[in-house]
């Protein structure tokens, strides 16, 4: 009954404090510490009467941010650096964001409001399905139709234009490289939000932004919001183990001082999380390890169609078949290419690659031996999944 | 505060609202979107030919801007960051950075052209001596298979530098100049020596690069017949491997093989790039691909001297004209010399100190005039540069009120900006002319730099009338380079004095106030040589010299007298640091600390910080007044972060949400009424208690919002009731050492084991983890035979070593299972258990061995910063460090230290701040000896002493030994045994052993000295046991120890003249 024993306590200090304010609880806190010098505090989590699941993450999406009004003017206090910003763009630096609070917001606007001459491209570094192949064939893209819109307004003829979907990271990272145009105004800005991100802290994607960092053509704006980011400079590149302690232990002294060549910048925004908290489970729900129905709609949302679609066909079969272990691989495989939405068992695997990346599909066994593909979330929460999908 | 609503919004609607807008929504889910493109209509304004017309320079900074008209601040803002001012950062940069690679290419020329040489010599005498004629390269199979012809040639390039980065360039640099001598040059780096791809991968990129880039074969036949194709065969074929000591040894013995067994049809060139060791190929390769190295040295400059030609180049010698204070100098070679390490790094920071001298100081536009070869001086109003509000703001300049210059003198202002132009510049000669008598004391452009830039320096305020040159040296503290060099001048020999003058002729050729002072002296150098010439030792340093060479000894006195009063002339004249100077905002950058946020960022500081101290950067009136207690009002992450800071590394999620939600709650409607009428402000108070879903949604998103910022862990699977608050460095610490240290408790192993056989099995069984530095075994001590304690701790060093030991839990040593636990260095649970052992641990001595200083330093140098650098730890005993040869010392040091926890500590020290010792770290503990014991030899003596030379114990803990020992590692191959008394050798070198008051130590160790017959034998030199009593009285051993020290020095040299003589 630690309650009652809670409560007693409560009364009485708030008796003795009536002046001290709120010394009370912090007080209370380091009691708790003491007391059990040696043991930790052997409260459980259940022990707190946590609400409905479903009523906590409705909350959580409408809680009012305290300080608008200081927040909004700190926004604009940092206005004022928009053109120190640019210039330091402009003269071949990084820029990396960090201080507390999201600053997506801030770096957009900034974008839109001072880069105008340029042009802009955001990844979402705390998305886990960024695919850097697919944002380096966006950026070439981009270059080589600025370069022919110079061309031509400068007169001089075009080469041939070559396509991009064929090549290798390499080709496109030396077209990027450049120099392409005489003008060494002539660059595209990356905003990178969280470079520290999931699908981003490995050292290959790190290497990747590195060597992109690195391209005359290329300035990025990042932020970041780990504390631990300066610790790269211990270690090498090449401890791969040091990567899933420290996101940023990834960064070594060629890729901070050669290529990134950031500009430190604080820019505490004490704006809400809220697009790089979706990932992240609600530490009082943790009961229900499961996905929730929204966080892999996004997942989802953020891949292709066909993958969208072989989902679906996923799903559908497993509200139509509840009793069963699941969908056996073959069958959707099948399934899927009656549909024309996968070619070979070879794109089949990379869909169900994705999936089980995002924990959205989980093998087993069935008793037959065959393997199964089954979606660990609940009926209700598949019907909401397919209908936010199709929306 | 802000200037808000007022603000002229630049043209693209950008608004408060835009922060809020919710039409962004769906560009948050993808992983990459467009946000836009350039627009095309601002493409063509911003092209350049409109740029070089507009010169006005504007006069205030955003800053005051801000202050005056609101309104007008994104005007200014454009105005400021004008195209003018883009345009001459980037001439003022280019400027720099084409020095700084021109100097680099300098200092690397000669190397290249003798590698280049090198290449030559061995391929014309490859093709003279008929090995491979162009037939024999066309056969398919090698018909010579003796051993010599599958040598390949190797050139090691030593970089005399770790870190990779710095050499980048000059491996381009190599490929290029080899390229054009017309080599076929291919470039591997350490990653393409992959393990995953294999000799496989390397061969492919080797192909692509030789013979066409589509190829993804790897067959080195291919290499064969291009090579004898289009005449290729005129030409050597070079292969530069950058990075050796980071490839893998596997892949590049493979490639080794398969190179030599074609090298006679194609003459390959291996260039490895080495760090620092010439035997790293040894180290990562076996002994079969060594075998076909050929090997030559190349040995390339050291940063160090990188670093001071670049100094000079760009600050000393006409360059861009931009330079940097003190302080800013100061924290550039902190970094530098303590931290990074790399000339990149400084470059870097070079960089951005430009870039915000650009973004800070308005008039930094006027460096373009400095930047600008020829006579293109400022000529004032002529050509609109000084408009009124620059003649406003240059006058407004610290530097220029504090002399009291004003407007009436504006007239003047040219007259200083040319000053401030003038090249050569009078303090730069007299800083390299410095520089040059630093050298023979082998002092660093890099420190009298940043001394001589220092514009409260002592040296400015000694030349009062009545000082004289050796009362100096008294005024100046005790780290003053400039000192250093004006003693060091009294010791320098004729000849060195002669090619200073010199150096000094040729510096100040352009200058003739100093060059007049110089050119007074010749005189005097000419009747020094000739009183040298007569003497017949023009060449011995004065010190050395004989006494009856008393009229050189006189010539030379008068001669450096001379010297110093030119040298002294040249300080009190000329030595103006920058900052002392009228106008000088206008070139030199200041402010340190903005560099430094801008170059390093601390995110951990300031995001603790910012939560912390939340109402300091919202500046909202709420929490502002809330002292020491927390507020509902306040940020939630703040209120849950500050009540984290009262917890353990352990947070109990139960205890935290009970805590934040008290404070979420109004305690009663009274004390909500009294706090309310207290409160100016009301709109952050909750008007009620808000519901129980919401404080925990509220929570919910704190702790993610601290997970976000990395500041706690989520709770884990062995402990769901908890979470863990990431393990916090103290930075500054962790910065100094690079290279981490871990401890880990083991138990679990056979308790049986002697101290030493359980410190080896240790060593050997965690050695795939990391380095052992050290196993801790409390309360044990040599010739125990108690069984061990229970548990012993390791320290490990190396990244990821405590992870790879963790999973060492469990394994086998031996019979035993050994369990393996982290105990990282804040954790104190077992410190009860260990108490006791601890206390007589801590009272005995432990001996350390340390490597990392510069070997070329003195030696008495080295001992005493050693000293100074440990005695932190704990009472610094003894050093020991010798001379492997003249004026190179041993690179391991043993350092003998005594106190609470001495070991530990020193373990975790990280550097030195003395320049040579910025790496020196403690790279092990000595062992426990094994059985063998050495009885001591003197009489009645209760105490007995172990060990080997390098590991000499006492086991009586309240004694410590002083001595030598020696070793022979390379002598004594098929030498015969020989014995020679102490005593004897002792009398012959003339040391006093009756006379020196011992002050109550005894001798012990071996009277007799062994030559041994075959290597590693220790030998034990005299040695005394020093029986402690007080801790006062140790300071009193210190003066016989070094006594003994030195005569053991000598001892050590009187038998090395007996072993060589034996040999002949």
């Amino acid at each position: 009954c630690h309650c009652s024993l809670l409560c007693a306590t409560t009364m009485e200090d708030i008796e003795n404090m009536e002046e001290d304010e709120c010394g009370f609880s912090r007080n209370y806190f380091l009691a708790k510490e003491l007391s059990g010098s040696s043991k930790r505090s052997a409260h459980k989590l259940s022990d707190i009467n946590v609400v409905d699941e479903q009523e906590l993450r409705e909350t959580a999406l409408n809680i009012e941010t305290k300080h608008t009004k200081e927040i909004s003017e700190l926004l604009n206090d940092y206005k004022t650096m928009y053109s120190k910003w640019v210039f330091e763009l402009r003269c071949g630096f990084g820029l990396l964001m960090y201080g507390f609070g999201s600053k997506k917001c801030l770096i957009e606007d900034f974008a839109s409001a001072s880069l105008t001459e340029y042009s802009v491209v955001v990844i979402n570094g705390y998305l886990p399905s960024v695919n850097l192949k697919q944002v380096l064939l966006a950026l070439a893209e981009l270059l080589s139709e600025m370069l022919k819109c110079r061309r031509k307004s400068s007169g001089s003829v075009s080469k041939g234009q070559e396509t991009f979907p064929t090549r290798s990271i390499d080709d496109i990272l030396s077209f990027l490289r450049g120099p392409q145009s005489e003008d060494k105004d002539c660059f595209i800005c990356v905003v990178v939000h969280n470079i520290d991100g999931p699908a981003l802290r490995d050292p290959e994607s790190q290497q990747t932004l590195a060597q992109l960092a690195s391209c005359s053509h290329i300035r990025i704006i990042a932020s970041i919001d780990h504390v631990n980011a300066p610790l790269q400079l211990l270690y090498r590149f090449f401890d791969l183990m040091r990567c899933f302690v420290d996101p940023l232990a990834v960064w070594d002294k060629k890729m901070v001082h050669k290529q990134f060549n950031w500009l430190w910048h604080h820019v505490p925004t004490f704006a809400p999380y809220k697009n790089e908290g979706v990932f992240f489970p609600l530490v009082l729900a943790q009961g229900s390890t499961a996905q929730t129905a929204k966080t892999a709609a996004i997942v989802l949302q953020s891949l292709t169609p066909n993958a969208q679609n072989v989902f679906k066909i996923l799903a559908g079969y497993q509200l139509s078949h509840p009793d069963e272990d699941g969908m056996p691989t073959d069958d959707l495989y099948s399934a899927s290419r009656e549909r024309f939405f996968v070619s070979s068992q070879v794109t089949l695997n990379s869909h169900l690659t994705e999936f089980k990346d995002h924990e959205l599909v989980k093998t087993k066994r069935n008793s037959d031996g065959q393997e199964c593909l089954n979606i660990p979330l609940s009926s209700d929460a598949i019907r909401q999944l397919l209908l936010d999908l199709n929306q | 505060m802000a200037p808000s609503g007022t603000v002229a919004d630049p043209p693209p609607s950008s608004t408060t609202d835009s922060f809020n807008s919710g039409d962004t929504a769906e560009n948050d889910i993808r992983p990459f979107f467009v946000l836009h493109k350039a627009s095309s209509g601002s493409l063509q304004g911003k092209s350049t030919g409109t740029v070089k017309s507009k010169r006005r320079i504007e006069s205030t900074t955003p800053k005051i801007a801000k202050k005056t008209e609101l309104e007008t601040v994104e005007e200014e803002d454009v105005h400021f960051y004008s195209p003018l001012r883009l345009e001459v950062f980037e001439t003022v940069w280019s400027k720099i950075e084409k020095t700084i690679e021109d100097v680099l290419r300098d200092s690397n020329s000669k190397v290249f052209n003798g590698i280049h040489d090198w290449i030559r010599q061995s391929f014309d005498s490859i093709r003279s001596s008929g090995a491979l004629s162009l037939a024999e390269a066309v056969r398919s199979y090698p018909v010579l298979t003796q051993a010599s012809s599958k040598q390949l040639f190797t050139a090691l390039v030593l970089t005399r530098n770790l870190e990779m980065v710095d050499d980048l360039l000059t491996y381009e640099e190599l490929d290029l100049h080899l390229k054009s001598q017309g080599c076929h040059v291919a470039k591997l780096s350490s990653m393409d020596f992959s393990a995953k791809n294999g000799v496989g991968g390397c061969l492919r990129v080797l192909l692509r690069q030789f013979v066409m880039p589509t190829i993804d074969v790897a067959d080195v036949t291919i290499l064969a017949s291009w090579y004898r194709e289009n005449g290729n065969h005129k030409n050597p074929v070079v292969i530069i491997v950058d990075d050796t000591e980071r490839c893998c040894g596997t892949v590049l013995s493979d490639l080794i093989l398969i190179l030599s067994e074609c090298a006679v049809k194609v003459p390959i060139f291996l260039i490895m790039g080495v760090s620092t060791a010439h035997d790293a190929p040894r180290k990562i390769l076996p002994a079969n691909a060594l075998q076909r190295l050929c090997a030559t040295r190349f040995t390339l400059s050291s940063p160090a001297e990188r670093m001071d030609a670049i100094l000079e180049a760009v600050f000393l010698k006409p360059c861009s004209g931009f330079t940097v204070s003190h302080k800013v100098a100061l924290f550039m070679r902190n970094y530098f010399l303590c931290q990074d390490g790399t000339l990149t790094s400084f470059v870097r920071t070079l960089k951005i100190a430009c870039l915000q001298h650009f973004s800070l100081e308005p008039l930094s536009i006027m460096l373009e005039h400095f930047c600008q070869d020829g006579d293109n001086q400022l000529s004032g109003e002529g050509d609109g540069l000084l408009t009124e509000a620059t003649m406003k703001h240059a006058f407004d300049l610290p530097s220029v009120t504090r002399n009291k210059i004003t407007r009436s003198t504006c007239e003047m202002l040219p007259q200083f900006l040319l000053d401030l132009q003038r090249m050569p510049h009078p303090w730069s000669i007299v800083v390299l002319c410095i520089y040059e008598a630093g050298k023979f004391d082998k002092l660093r452009l890099l420190d009298i730099f940043c001394e001589t830039l220092d514009p409260e320096a002592r040296y400015l305020k000694y030349f009062l009338p009545s000082a004289t040159v050796n009362c100096q040296s008294h005024v100046s503290g005790p780290k003053s380079v400039i000192r250093r060099i004006l003693r060091k001048l009294r010791d320098l020999s004729p000849s060195q004095l002669s090619s200073l003058l010199k150096s000094w002729e040729n510096l100040s050729a352009e200058f003739s106030e100093i060059n007049d002072k110089v050119m007074e002296l010749h005189p005097f150098m000419k009747s020094v040589e000739a009183a040298g010439q007569r003497q017949g030792l023009p060449n011995s340093p004065k010190k050395h010299a004989s006494r009856s060479n008393s009229k050189l000894e006189k010539e030379l006195k008068a001669m450096t007298d001379k010297v110093a009063a030119v040298i002294e002339f040249m300080l009190r004249e000329y030595m103006k640091p920058v900052e002392s100077v009228p106008f000088h905002e206008i070139l030199c950058f200041k402010n340190v600390d903005k560099l430094q946020s801008a170059f390093l960022g601390d995110p951990r500081g300031r995001i603790q910080s910012d939560l912390l101290e939340s109402h300091n950067i919202l500046h909202c009136m709420c929490c502002s007044q809330r002292g020491t207690t927390l507020l509902p009002s306040m940020h939630d992450t703040s209120i849950l972060y500050t009540l984290a800071q009262e917890h353990a590394d352990v947070i109990n999620l139960h205890d935290w949400y009970q805590s934040f939600k008290t404070i979420l709650i109004p305690r009663s409607s009274k004390a909500n009424q009294k706090s309310k009428t207290k409160k100016r402000k009301d709109r952050c108070e909750e008007p009620e208690a808000p519901s129980e879903a919401l404080i925990q949604a509220r929570f919910c998103r704190a702790v993610m919002e601290l997970q976000i910022s990395g500041l706690i862990r989520m709770p884990s699977k062995r402990r769901p009731d908890s979470v863990q608050r990431t393990f916090e460095i103290a930075f500054a610490d962790i910065r100094k050492s690079s290279r981490m240290l871990s401890r880990i408790y083991v138990k679990g192993y056979d308790r049986t084991l002697t101290g030493y056989d359980l410190v080896i099995s240790m060593r050997e069984h965690f050695a795939s983890c990391g380095e052992v530095i050290h196993v801790y075994i409390p309360g044990y001590f040599e010739g125990s035979t108690r069984n061990l304690n229970r548990f012993a701790f390791i320290f490990l060093r190396g990244e990821g070593a405590e992870e790879k030991a963790l999973k060492l839990s469990g394994s086998h040593m031996g019979e035993h299972k050994i369990v393996v636990e982290s105990y990282p260095f804040h954790a104190k649970h077992l410190d009860p258990e260990l108490a006791h052992m601890r206390e007589a641990d801590n009272r005995r001595q432990h001996k350390m061995s340390v490597t990392g200083y510069d070997t070329s330093l003195p030696l008495d140098y080295v001992k005493t910063e050693l000293i100074q650098h440990f005695c932190i730890c704990g009472h610094v005993l003894k050093v020991m460090l010798f001379e492997e040869s003249k004026d190179v010392l041993c690179s391991t040091a043993f350092v003998t230290l005594r106190g609470e926890d001495a070991v530990e500590k020193a373990l975790q020290l990280g550097g030195c701040d003395e320049e040579g010792l910025k790496n020196v770290e403690v790279s092990g503990v000595a062992a426990p000896e094994k059985n063998k014991k050495i009885e001591s030899d003197v009489e009645g003596s209760k105490s007995v002493v172990f060990g080997d030379a390098d590991t000499w114990q006492s086991s009586e803990p309240d004694s410590f030994i002083c001595g030598m020992p020696f070793w022979f590692n390379e002598l004594g191959k098929g030498k015969k045994k020989k014995e020679y008394s102490v005593d004897k050798a002792l009398e012959e070198i003339g040391f006093d052993l009756k006379n020196l008051d011992l002050k109550g130590m005894k001798r012990v160790g071996s009277n007799v000295v062994s030559v041994p017959v075959k290597g590693s034998t220790p030998i034990l030199l005299p040695a005394w046991l020093v029986e402690r009593g007080d801790d006062e009285k140790e300071d009193d051993y210190m003066g016989p120890c070094s006594e003994i020290e030195s005569a053991a020095r000598s001892l050590r040299k009187w038998f090395f003249e007996r072993v060589d003589n034996t040999t002949e």
